[in-house]
């Protein structure tokens, strides 16, 4: 187990080497690299080079990467080419709230994902599985923003059950639990929204692993033995059946950081998706910078503890 | 590619098993339907469409009729912010939302099955490389990573084509090669190999037809998120440009709150059809896995 674990560790040390090159190759790409901004018709060439030395560009593209590097392994991300400011205080400054939508995202997916899920696989081929059925496929075709929109307009504007958007009134008074439930209305809908296609997802993964377990040999066998229903399905099969839901936790990051950019621009939520949104606006390079590699970061870890996570689960793994 | 494979083998397709039991399959029926409705929309847009998606709709006295409701501007779905008719541009948007998800599959298909080829057939260090590959890119949420090429490039219909096609072929690629890592050990292959035929032969005339089927089916699938990712990078401005109508980037016209409340006939008419037509292919998609996958098989 132990050998595993750090096995796969050392094969994240390629992965994080590969994610900043392909980082630093992305933003190379950008027309007129940093100097864009600073430059108008009137700057003399040799302001410009004077300008290209200072920053370092006038050396081989591998040097200015080596160099960009050895910035980030001190902690110094850049700066917003847009209002100055260091880029991970940036992100930090923004990186609760995402985590707060997209953490609220994954659990509603799972815990609501996998029961409908279990129950679809146990009563297959009922109205009530056809319906699951129609609205997963739903749930993994609408369009994010779509819903989020079609919840505004109806939650917020017709029946105004819930605020439009943002992130909790700052000018509040109240106890500490009628700030929960304040801060708690804004969450409902971005949450819903983001977590609809994942919950979707584990939805009908839950489904066919179920009807794959129920169809087993030992389960034929605990019926044969006279064991109720209710103990067959909840005892023998769901714990079985549940052990591949595990991969879809590592699957369910990235789309729900993915996402996120959507939904925190629908509902006005002050995350990074909505400072990555800003900097597209902005071409903001050196925070999408930032932002794609924290967020890349993020998913490799969440991918690394799904795959521990599931040799631990399944004993018949062995390494 | 479907048409194709009808016309050179028609009798067969129709009497497979496969074919009886997509048949048998409402939702994927219903799905192909839909599909062929909206395809023809979209062929047929500047028959169908009652007014040019890129003018102006004036009234008889000369003002242009700017965010008028199906009611007060005679027309089926009103018009939008600049007085377009909201139904002609659906109708146009159609054409556009459609041929970027075709293309960007054609491409990630392309390079998923000559990367995952290339790995599963050669293995060792160009196996362990693309597969390191894989494992980079699939770091990037797809979304994220679309994003941000596509705000680098300069915003056109053909780089949104390009990115979410290079962004979205590991899939195909990790299936390709594990197909490959499987069937190459196949008795069939070895005897081909021991005839020595060459390697290339043996990848497209032995290997690939066998992963045809579950190929196709992945590219729809595919396909249905490759429509999902345009219109998300139109709604966020940085896809398909206006005016160009895309089904995305009417939503992005519709972002304040005054028009989502006041006007829901310039959004819910595209973000309906985004619905349908993603709905509608992942349906077809998941019939077709169940009727002609075989490792679907019980």
């Amino acid at each position: 187990m132990k050998r595993y674990i750090s096995r796969r560790l050392l094969q994240a040390i390629p992965i994080v080497f590969g994610i900043t090159v392909l980082t630093y190759l992305i933003m190379k790409l950008a027309p007129g690299g940093p100097l864009a901004n600073m430059v108008n018709p009137r700057t003399s060439i040799e302001s410009i080079n004077r300008a290209k030395e200072a920053l370092g560009l006038d050396q081989p593209i591998w040097v200015q990467y080596l160099n960009w590097m050895g910035q980030l392994f001190q902690g110094n991300f850049g700066y917003s080419t847009f209002s100055g400011q260091p880029v991970l205080a940036m992100i930090g400054a923004r990186l609760p709230a995402t985590l707060l939508l997209t953490g609220t995202a994954f659990l509603l997916s799972f815990l609501v994902g996998i029961p409908l899920g279990v129950y679809s696989a146990t009563h297959k081929y009922t109205p009530g599985d056809y319906g699951l059925t129609v609205f997963s496929f739903v749930g993994i075709s609408i369009p994010a923003f779509f819903f989020g929109m079609t919840l505004i307009y109806v939650f917020a504007m017709q029946l105004k059950w819930f605020p439009t958007s943002g992130f909790g009134n700052t000018a509040f008074s109240g106890t500490d639990w009628q700030l929960f439930v304040d801060k708690l209305r804004y969450l409902v809908m971005p949450a819903l929204a983001l977590a609809l296609a994942n919950l979707a997802t584990v939805m009908r993964f839950t489904r066919s692993s179920m009807i794959e377990t129920l169809s087993q040999d030992y389960i034929r066998t605990a019926r044969s033995k006279g064991l109720s229903e209710r103990m067959v399905i909840y005892r023998h099969a769901l714990k079985n059946s549940l052990i591949p839901v595990i991969t879809i936790f590592g699957l369910s990051i990235p789309n729900l950081f993915g996402g996120a950019y959507i939904i925190e621009k629908v509902f006005s939520w002050p995350g990074i998706g909505q400072l990555g949104v800003d900097a597209i606006g902005n071409r903001d390079y050196a925070v999408l910078m930032g932002l794609t590699l924290i967020t890349a970061i993020l998913v490799l870890l969440g991918n690394l503890i799904s795959d521990i996570l599931y040799s631990m689960v399944d004993p018949r793994i062995k390494y | 590619m479907e048409m194709a494979f009808v016309t050179r083998r028609r009798r067969n397709l129709l009497q497979t098993d496969g074919w009886k039991r997509f048949r048998k399959n409402k939702l994927a029926l219903f799905g192909l339907i839909v599909l062929l409705l909206m395809v023809g929309m979209a062929v047929f847009a500047p028959l169908i469409a009652p007014h040019d998606p890129y003018e102006s709709i004036k009234s008889e006295a000369g003002l242009i009729l700017k965010n008028k409701s199906p009611a007060d501007s005679g027309t089926l779905l009103g018009t939008d912010s600049l007085g377009r008719d909201v139904f002609s541009r659906v109708l146009y948007a159609a054409r556009i939302s459609m041929s970027v998800g075709l293309v960007a599959v054609g491409i990630s298909t392309t390079v998923g099955i000559l990367l995952g080829s290339l790995a599963g057939y050669f293995r060792g260090w160009v196996d362990t490389f693309i597969m390191r590959l894989v494992d980079v890119v699939y770091c990037f949420p797809v979304l994220f990573l679309v994003i941000i090429i596509s705000t680098v490039l300069k915003p056109s219909i053909y780089n949104v084509m390009l990115v979410i096609g290079l962004c979205n072929w590991t899939g195909t690629a990790r299936f390709v090669r594990g197909e490959i890592l499987r069937v190459r050990e196949l008795d069939f292959v070895k005897a081909s190999e021991s005839l020595g035929a060459k390697d290339s032969r043996i990848i497209i005339q032995h290997i690939l037809p066998n992963v045809m089927a579950p190929i196709l089916v992945e590219a729809t699938l595919q396909m249905a998120r490759a429509i999902l990712t345009e219109a998300s990078l139109s709604y966020l401005g940085v896809g398909v440009q206006m005016p160009t109508a895309s089904w995305g980037n009417m939503l992005f016209g519709a972002n304040n709150l005054s028009t989502l409340t006041l006007r829901p006939w310039q959004w819910v008419p595209p973000g309906l059809c985004i619905l349908m037509a993603v709905l509608s292919i992942n349906f077809l998609g998941d019939g077709l896995r169940d009727a002609f996958d075989a490792r679907q098989k019980k």
